[in-house]
């Protein structure tokens, strides 16, 4: 893999890293904030795989392997509790989810 | 027997944590067996220090020492000893556990069971305080104290008792973790190998640093005393404590900073003493001063003892800062005094406030009439408080004065218009309590003492007068250590870079 | 090519006690309780035997990732597995009395317990990357559900859900990081990562700096250090609180555990440039976590923040030396786990037909009711605050010692300082507890069985860690020999 293509790559990563980021901290829609976790993982496989073909080593395909069946449990996690939450309160509305404060 | 003598100190330490266990364990309803079961122990321990007192021969060596490895990978251990510093400190404190028990017989009539246990676990942390050799030990010992005496305003004092018990703990821990940060370094510049005294004494600290250090320290400890303007916890939590507390925390636990000063503060760090001696000097005397004139406003009867309390410490710390052998000696004989006198006024106080269940010194007058035999222990003990010369505290003051006189003038002069304003404070609140007419209808048929009250307050009268007469037999096995501590703090003062050594 | 899964086998063993857990439950008749507490301490016991029998040190660090050599048993792992096998033990009565007290004792949650635990005995014992951050998605994901297990309460599902969110969130910097350090070394054991960064690393220093911070941020949210802490008052006071207890323990010491191999291990060549901001971040903790407590009314919200501060202290220590600060860490752990156990475990246990103290007016006067149980919280709260002759005095002393000897005074300072204040709020529900008068009517539970055993063994272990530390600092060199 060129370096190029590695830079290049990486700046993909980068942007999508820092759109999902940016996406959980603003976004108000809880599918929306998972939604841009997924975004967030997906940059890092990205990553891992760039990296793992300019050192020319499996590692990194593996790993990537490993992190989609995480999110894929983390979603299904994930999901279950924003259906629970959204039968207790009609609403998908992070800024609702208030009751718990000090 | 010989066991015995080779571990008095361990037994006076755990003797009160063994009485606490009992107390413990004697069923609820039984009440009257736990008062008994816990003045036993603390009598015992009393028999015990009384041992203590007649094995001690008068030399500068910690005498009784026990040393036992506790924490070796740290270099902790359970190391106990007393020499003249600690061993008056350690006997006034057995004395005034039993008498404080007693004088609370019949005031404590809720959760006695509790009460009796936390008096017993802080007489043992006291003891510990005055004998542990072991900085991390004494540290234990420090805070161990602080728990009981919490948990004792907080549940039998007054109407403010909340309040008084949190700023205690929150004062003193405060103090506490500072020594704790200094400790720490200390430890580490000794090569983090020991936590002893004696070996942490030889450890050469940066002159720079051992400012910092001593100043940590010493916070720590001018808390405790308190040193003016740390004093402010002091009111509250005396006044707000019960009688026992009271006396306890007079008597014994205001000791724990002075001590402090004497035992760590100055040995590690001379040099840094020396520096700071001229501004404790000072504070001690703003404290005599502005105790004095607080007292003369007072309405509150232990409000003006617990302000008495500033000013006469402040004339312990006095003599210490002085770094004369006449006038450390004079400062530790002092807290002795200070120690008794305080202790049998705050029982006085608590006497009244059984009675009439105020403590408003307007609410009393003419009780010189009802109470004669009350009256006259009352006006005893108030002249001992205010060194009227046949008292132990005039031994003590004078010690102080003539101690810091070539030190300091100025201060001195300053601190003998303190006397005349306790003496001023002192006789007018008796005049208002014991002399006059009998102002209010509900004073006019007070029981006078009890046995168990005379019992109580006659054996420290007696004391406080015996200490004023034959004051050579207490200073005798006080003054070389004395010595030993002046010397060292005039050598490195001497040498210029602080290492004398 | 053989594969040595022996270091695997305590999470293995734990994990399948979970199944077989969900499986007697999904065939049993079931009224209401579940039989399963006692297949589940079994598991642990039995994990915890495998843990000291195994020969330490083996695995194959320099093997590929593939091949084996991803966990290790060495003296690291065993020690942190144990206290972490331990910590599970004696949380599961308080979940089961718990459960039981709200009526939702469905066996789930032992399951999920012990998922949770597999994650964390994976997290202590990983050597290299993938697996740490699977380990990590293992218990949290157990974790999340947990959080939300009481599912009839709104409460419990936000709870869960802002759990979740920041966790996934978090775990996302974490692979973000770990993907970093992969490109950087070109591999993803902690060894081969050491070595590269001791190495010149040219233009790559940058990366490998970056990586590091994605980690610090990762690891940041698990510990619950300031400023990624704001989930963990949600958390722990809407998650059922026998989970609090178990979360705002074990988790700490798992992450704390891992947080230490990999900054200790695999990121120490550049120590120099994470040890000012972890001390800044330590600094922080505490001072945010104890003045943040300070203001709190509801229990379990108190502790949370009061779990901030205790957070802030054990990263004190992680600023000296790698043995000494390992050993610190682990002692400060123990230390912490045992106490704040034991506090979580006082309120679990006191629940009663779906309620439970929540606030300082819920235990006024409880001292009179509950001699034994009063006693032992205010042991807990005394050793949180930190006083001699409690296993947390013993643990801050460490803690704080290890800062100094890497001349952090000042570190060492501001934590002290701190625990005065904290005093403050301890204290505060000693006073509710011993010096206010008690409530008209008696709403709570009284505690028996094994979650008594449980508080009761929880206090007994602060007053003897106390008063006699030496057995735990000699436990603490051994497992700290791995970081020399």
């Amino acid at each position: 893999m060129s370096e190029t293509l590695l830079r290049h790559a990486l700046a993909l990563s980068l942007a999508l890293f820092a759109v999902g980021a940016v996406g959980v901290l603003l976004r108000r829609n809880v599918i929306t904030v998972l939604m841009c976790i997924e975004l967030m993982l997906n940059a890092a496989n990205l990553a891992l795989v760039a990296f793992s073909r300019s050192w020319a080593a499996v590692d990194g395909h593996v790993m990537a392997l490993f992190v989609l069946t995480v999110a894929a449990s983390e979603a299904a996690v994930g999901l279950a509790i924003v259906i629970a939450l959204q039968r207790a309160r009609d609403t998908l509305d992070v800024d609702a989810f208030d009751e718990l404060r000090g | 027997m010989s066991y015995l003598e080779n571990n008095t100190l361990s037994l006076l330490i755990l003797l009160p944590v063994a009485g606490a266990l009992v107390v413990a364990l004697i069923p609820r309803e039984r009440e009257t067996l736990q008062k008994t079961a816990a003045l036993l122990f603390s009598g015992l321990v009393f028999w015990f220090a009384l041992g203590l007192i007649r094995g001690f021969t008068a030399s500068p060596a910690m005498q009784f020492v026990e040393r036992k490895a506790w924490i070796p990978a740290y270099g902790v251990s359970y190391h106990v000893g007393v020499d003249g510093l600690s061993l008056w400190l350690v006997a006034l404190t057995a004395l005034l556990t039993p008498l404080a028990l007693l004088a609370s017989w019949s005031s404590i009539d809720a959760r006695i069971k509790e009460f009796n246990v936390f008096m017993l676990l802080c007489e043992a942390g006291l003891i510990g305080v005055f004998c542990a050799l072991d900085l991390l030990l004494f540290y234990v010992f420090w805070e161990a104290t602080l728990i009981p005496m919490y948990f004792l305003i907080g549940i039998w004092g007054h109407e403010r008792r909340i309040y008084a018990a949190i700023k205690f703990f929150i004062f003193t821990m405060t103090g506490s973790v500072l020594m704790l940060v200094a400790l720490l370094v200390l430890y580490k510049a000794g090569g983090q190998s020991s936590f002893d005294l004696t070996s942490l004494q030889r450890v050469e600290i940066d002159p720079a640093l051992q400012m910092w250090l001593f100043a940590a320290f010493a916070l720590a400890f001018a808390v405790k005393v308190p040193l003016f303007p740390l004093h402010t916890w002091l009111p509250d939590a005396h006044v707000e404590a019960p009688t026992a507390g009271s006396v306890i925390l007079a008597g014994v636990l205001l000791k724990m900073g002075a001590y402090g000063f004497l035992r760590l503060a100055i040995p590690l760090f001379p040099h840094a003493a020396a520096r700071f001696a001229p501004w404790i000097g000072a504070l001690a005397v703003v404290g005599i001063i502005y105790g004095a004139l607080v007292c003369l406003v007072q309405t509150d009867l232990k409000k003006l003892i617990a302000y008495s309390s500033i000013a006469h410490m402040g004339f312990v710390m006095l003599g210490i800062a002085s770094f004369t052998t006449i006038g450390v000696v004079g400062a530790v004989y002092q807290m002795l005094n200070h120690g008794i006198a305080t202790g049998a006024l705050f029982i006085i106080a608590g006497m009244l406030h059984d009675r009439r269940d105020t403590r408003e010194i307007s609410e009393f007058g003419g009780l010189g009439g009802v109470m004669p035999w009350f009256s006259a222990l009352f006006l005893l003990v108030g002249l001992a408080s205010i060194a009227v010369p046949g008292f132990g505290g005039f031994v003590g003051e004078i010690l102080i004065l003539v101690g810091s006189w070539p030190k300091s003038p100025a201060l001195t002069i300053i601190a003998v218009l303190g006397i005349v304003l306790a003496a001023g404070y002192m006789l007018w609140m008796i005049e208002r309590v014991l002399h006059g007419p009998v102002k209010h209808a509900s004073n006019s048929c007070l029981r006078d003492l009890t046995a168990r009250e005379a019992f109580v307050l006659v054996p420290l009268v007696v004391l406080t007068i015996f200490m004023g007469v034959a004051s050579p037999l207490f200073t005798r096995k006080i003054t070389p250590t004395v010595n030993i501590l002046v010397h060292k703090v005039s050598m490195e003062t001497r040498s210029p870079s602080g290492d004398a050594r | 090519m053989t594969i040595d899964f022996r270091p695997a086998l305590p999470a293995l063993i734990v994990a399948l006690t979970g199944v077989v857990a969900l499986v007697i439950d999904a065939f049993t008749p079931r009224a209401g309780r579940s039989r399963t507490q006692s297949v589940c301490l079994t598991g642990l016991a039995a994990a915890l035997l495998v843990t000291f029998s195994l020969p330490v040190r083996i695995g194959c660090p320099a093997c590929s990732p593939l091949t084996g050599g991803s966990v290790v048993s060495d003296t690291w792992s065993v020690a942190l597995q144990a206290l972490v096998l331990v910590v599970g033990m004696l949380a599961l009565p308080l979940s089961t009395a718990y459960f039981r007290a709200i009526d939702q004792d469905r066996g789930e949650q032992n399951a999920l317990i012990m998922f949770a635990i597999a994650g964390m005995l994976g997290l202590v014992s990983s050597v290299e990357l993938i697996s740490l951050f699977i380990s990590l998605e293992i218990m949290s994901v157990a974790l999340y559900a947990l959080t939300g297990s009481r599912r009839a309460r709104s409460d419990s599902q936000e709870a869960a859900l802002k759990y979740f969110v920041t966790g996934a969130f978090s775990s996302a910097f974490f692979l973000y990081g770990v993907a970093w350090l992969y490109g950087v070394s070109g591999g993803t054991t902690f060894d081969r990562i050491a070595s590269t960064l001791a190495s010149p690393l040219g233009g790559n220093v940058g990366c490998a700096l970056l990586a590091s911070g994605f980690l610090l941020v990762g690891f940041g949210f698990k510990i619950a250090a300031v400023p990624f802490h704001s989930w963990a008052p949600d958390a722990y006071q809407g998650a059922p609180t026998s989970v609090t207890a178990f979360m705002s323990t074990a988790v700490k010491v798992a992450a704390f555990g891992a947080l230490t191999r990999v900054f200790h291990g695999a990121l120490f060549p550049l120590a120099d440039r994470w040890i000012p901001l972890l001390a800044a971040l330590a600094v922080l903790t505490m001072i945010v976590g104890n003045v943040s407590a300070l203001a709190q009314r509801d229990l379990k919200r108190m502790l949370a923040y009061s779990s901030v501060a205790h957070a802030g202290y054990v990263m004190t220590a992680l600023v000296s030396q790698p043995p000494q600060a390992a050993a610190a860490v682990f002692i400060y752990l123990v230390a912490y786990s045992v106490t704040n156990l034991g506090a979580f475990g006082v309120l679990a246990v006191l629940a009663k037909d779906g309620k439970e103290p929540l606030t300082l007016a819920d235990i006024s006067g409880m001292a009179r009711r509950r001699p034994f149980l009063s006693a032992a919280m205010a042991v807990f709260l005394v050793s949180l605050t930190g006083v001699p002759l409690t296993a947390g005095f013993i643990g801050k002393l460490r803690v704080f010692a290890a800062a100094i000897s890497a001349d952090h005074a000042v570190l060492a300072l501001v934590g002290l300082l701190m625990s005065a204040v904290s005093a403050y709020y301890y204290l505060r529900v000693v006073v509710a507890m011993y010096m206010e008068p008690p409530q008209d009517e008696d709403r709570w539970a009284n505690v028996t069985g094994a979650a008594g055993l449980v508080i009761a063994l929880c206090a007994l272990a602060v007053l003897m860690l106390g008063v006699f530390p030496e057995r735990l600092f000699a436990w603490a060199q051994t497992a700290a020999q791995t970081f020399r």
